[in-house]
C-alpha cells in the first residue's frame, strides 16, 4: 500500500512537474499531514487524493493512516498532523477539555432511515429482539465511551431495556462475529464490512439498527483542525475542504463503479468484490449543528459528559457552508 | 525475569571448561531434539489445517493451503520483503542504539559509584513501565514517524542489557581486576580490556532477551501508531477480512524471530569460544 501510494506520488509529481516549468510564478504546494483511518468512511480523502484534487489546489497531502484511530486526536493535539479524521464522540470529549478544535468539514454519517453501515446481531434464532430482553445479557461494542457504546446504550432504552442492567463488552470489530458464533457474548454492535460478512455467512443474525432507530442523520465522522492552525492558515484549510468536497463529489457521482471500488480497495486493502456489497455510509461535506445536538444531549443522557456544548461554535465556517 | 539478571547458562568463566562426553554426542542430543521439535510443529499445523476445514467456522480462521496462497501472493508482488524490509530497518536502528547505551551506562554504573547511586532509583522507576502506556507523550515528543518506533524498541531494549552489564561487571572474578590494577592500567583501560570481556556473557543474555522483545516491541509499535511495517500490515489485514494474508505475515514474523535468535547465537558462540562450550540453548 505504501509502496503504491509512493509510486502513485511520484508518478504523479513526474507528471504534474511538466507544466509547472514554464510558468514559474505558480506556487510550491504546501504540505499537509492528515490523520485518518483505513476504512471506507475515509473514502472521500483518498478519492481526492487519487484524482490529484489536492494537487490542483496546491497541497500536497501526506496521510498517516493508523487503524482504529487511537493516534489521531493526541497526533492533531501535538501538532504532528494538520488535519484529524475523528469521531464525533471523541471530538466532543476534546472539546470539552478545550484542546481548541474545530470541525472543518463533514466526514460519515447515517441516513435518514436503515439500512446503516452497523447493525446488532445475535445467533440465529436468539430470540432476542428489544432492549427489554438484553437485560442481564452482553452486547459486545469495540470502545466503551464511545460512539458504537452510546448507540447501544441509546437503543435498549428506547425499546424498553435499562442500559444500566445491559453488560458492554469491549470486542475489537473483526472478532465480533465469532464471539456472537461461540457464545461468548449475546449479541454484537457490529460495522461494516463485517456485518455483511458476518450475515452473508448465515452466522448471525440482524436484531437491530441502533444508528437508524435512535436518531436520523448521525454525524459519526468528521475532519478537525486546531484553532491556532486555521487562524494562522484559513486560505489552506479552505484549499483542503475544496479538495475534499470535490472528493465526494466524485465518489458520490462514481459510487459502485470499478475505478471507484480501486481506490477504496487500494487503502482498505478490502476486496473490490466485497466493496461493492457492503452497507455504505453518508458522505458529508457539511455538518448540521442539531445533529450534534442530538447526540450530545445522548452523552449526557448516558453520562459522558456533563452541562452544555455549543456545537456552532465547534464548526468552522467550511463545514457549515459547503465550499465551492 | 524482569526482576532480576538473567544468568548466563554456563558457569562464570573460571579458565577451565567441562567438555562432557567430547562434542559429538550434545551435537546428536540437539539434533534430535530438533527434529522432535519440528515434527511436533507439523503435527500442530495439520492439526491446523484440518480444523479449518472441517470443524472451526470463522473467517478468521483460514486453511494452511490459503495462508499458502497468501504467502505466495505476498512475495511475489515484494509486499512482504517491503513490510518486513521497513520493520526490520527500524528493529535494527532502535535496538543497536539502545543496547550501545545500555552497555554504556552499565559499565559507568557498575564501576562509579555515584552514577550508580543517581541513576539506580531512576532505572527502577522506568523499567517496569510498558511502552503502549507512554505513547500519547511519546506522541507528542516525537511525532508518529520512525522516531518514535526507534525510540519505542532503544528504549525496550536498553534496560535487559543494562541490568545484566551491571550484574556481569559485578560478577567478574577480582582476580584478573586486581592483576590489572597491579599492571598499573588506568580505570578506561581496564574497564575497557578486562572488565567488559569478562563481563561479556552476561551482557550478551541480556542482548538476547532484548532482541526478542525489540521484536515484539517493533510490531507493537506499529500496530498503535503505524503506516508501514508488519505491526500496520497485520492490524490492516484483521480490518480488510484477509485473515490469510495477516497469518502469512504472522508465520513469516515467527521465522524471522527464529531465525534472529539463531543468528544471535552463532555471532554469540564466536564472541564467546572462550566461554561455553557444551551448551547452546
Amino acid at each position: 500500500m505504501r509502496l503504491t501510494r509512493r509510486r502513485f506520488t511520484a508518478a504523479a509529481a513526474a507528471a504534474g512537474a511538466l507544466p509547472l516549468i514554464a510558468p514559474r510564478v505558480r506556487a510550491q504546494a504546501v504540505k499537509l499531514r492528515v490523520s485518518t483511518i483505513p476504512i471506507i468512511d475515509t473514502a472521500g480523502l483518498q478519492i481526492a487524493m487519487a484524482k490529484g484534487f489536492f494537487k490542483e489546489q496546491d497541497l500536497e497531502i501526506d496521510t498517516t493512516p493508523t487503524a482504529g484511530g487511537a493516534a489521531g486526536l493526541p497526533a492533531l493535539a501535538a501538532g504532528q498532523v494538520q488535519i484529524a479524521f475523528s469521531n464525533i464522540i471523541s471530538t466532543v470529549l476534546a472539546v470539552k477539555q478545550n484542546l481548541g478544535f474545530l470541525i472543518v468539514s463533514g466526514g460519515s454519517g447515517t441516513g435518514d432511515a436503515p439500512p446503516d453501515l452497523a447493525g446488532i446481531v445475535t445467533k440465529p434464532g436468539a430470540g432476542l429482539k428489544t432492549g427489554k430482553d438484553f437485560e442481564g445479557k452482553t452486547i459486545a461494542v469495540n470502545t466503551r465511551n464511545n460512539i458504537i457504546w452510546l448507540y447501544a446504550r441509546a437503543w435498549v432504552k428506547k425499546t424498553g431495556g435499562d442500559p444500566d442492567k445491559v453488560t458492554y463488552l469491549e470486542v475489537p470489530f473483526p472478532q465480533m462475529i465469532d464471539a456472537v458464533r461461540g457464545g461468548r457474548v449475546d449479541a454484537a454492535f457490529v460495522v461494516e464490512p463485517f456485518f455483511s460478512a458476518g450475515q452473508a455467512s448465515k452466522a448471525v443474525e440482524l436484531v437491530a439498527w441502533p444508528y437508524g432507530s435512535t436518531q436520523k442523520r448521525i454525524p459519526v465522522a468528521q475532519f478537525v483542525a486546531s484553532k491556532a492552525y486555521i487562524e494562522a492558515n484559513p486560505g489552506t484549510i479552505e484549499k483542503f475542504v475544496r479538495a475534499y468536497n470535490k472528493g465526494v463529489d466524485w465518489m458520490n457521482a462514481n459510487k459502485g463503479g470499478d475505478e471507484w471500488a480501486g481506490i477504496i480497495a487500494g487503502y482498505t486493502r478490502l476486496k473490490p468484490e466485497q466493496i461493492k456489497s457492503i452497507g455504505l455510509p453518508v458522505f458529508e461535506k457539511t455538518v448540521d449543528p442539531r445533529g450534534i445536538d442530538e447526540t450530545v444531549a445522548l452523552m449526557r443522557e448516558h453520562k459522558m459528559i456533563e452541562g452544555a456544548v455549543d456545537a456552532k461554535a465547534m464548526l468552522y465556517k467550511t463545514a457549515v457552508e459547503a465550499v465551492k | 525475569m524482569a526482576g532480576r539478571a538473567a544468568t548466563p547458562s554456563a558457569r562464570a568463566p573460571s579458565g577451565r571448561q567441562s567438555r562432557p562426553g567430547g562434542a559429538s554426542a550434545p551435537l546428536r542430543r540437539l539434533a534430535g531434539g530438533r527434529a522432535s521439535g519440528f515434527a511436533l510443529i507439523a503435527a500442530l499445523l495439520a492439526l491446523w489445517q484440518v480444523s479449518a476445514e472441517h470443524w472451526v467456522r470463522s473467517e478468521n480462521w483460514p486453511p494452511l493451503t490459503a495462508i499458502a496462497r497468501a504467502f505466495l501472493d505476498g512475495m511475489r508482488s515484494g509486499e512482504l520483503a517491503e513490510v518486513f524490509g521497513s520493520s526490520l530497518y527500524r528493529l535494527a536502528i532502535g535496538y543497536g542504539i539502545g543496547a550501545a547505551a545500555a552497555i554504556l551506562v552499565g559499565l559507568l554504573m557498575a564501576t562509579v559509584r555515584i552514577v550508580h547511586r543517581a541513576l539506580e532509583p531512576l532505572v527502577e522507576l522506568l523499567r517496569p513501565i510498558p511502552v503502549p502506556a507512554i505513547v500519547p507523550p511519546l506522541i507528542l515528543l516525537l511525532g508518529l514517524d520512525d522516531k518514535l518506533k526507534i525510540f519505542i524498541v532503544a528504549f525496550s531494549t536498553f534496560f535487559p542489557v543494562l541490568v545484566n552489564t551491571v550484574q556481569g561487571v559485578r560478577a567478574i572474578d577480582p582476580v584478573p581486576l586486581a592483576v590489572a590494577r597491579t599492571f598499573r592500567h588506568s580505570r578506561l583501560r581496564t574497564l575497557l580490556r578486562v572488565a567488559l570481556p569478562a563481563s561479556l556473557p552476561y551482557v550478551m543474555a541480556g542482548l538476547r532477551i532484548s532482541l526478542a522483545l525489540a521484536l515484539i516491541v517493533t510490531v507493537v509499535a506499529e500496530m498503535i501508531a503505524g503506516s508501514a511495517g508488519i505491526g500496520y500490515h497485520i492490524v490492516t489485514m484483521q480490518y480488510a477480512m484477509r485473515a490469510a494474508d495477516m497469518y502469512a505475515a504472522i508465520f513469516v514474523l515467527a521465522a524471522i524471530g527464529y531465525l534472529l535468535n539463531r543468528a544471535f547465537l552463532l555471532a554469540e558462540r564466536r564472541l564467546l569460544h572462550w566461554y561455553r562450550t557444551d551448551k547452546t540453548e
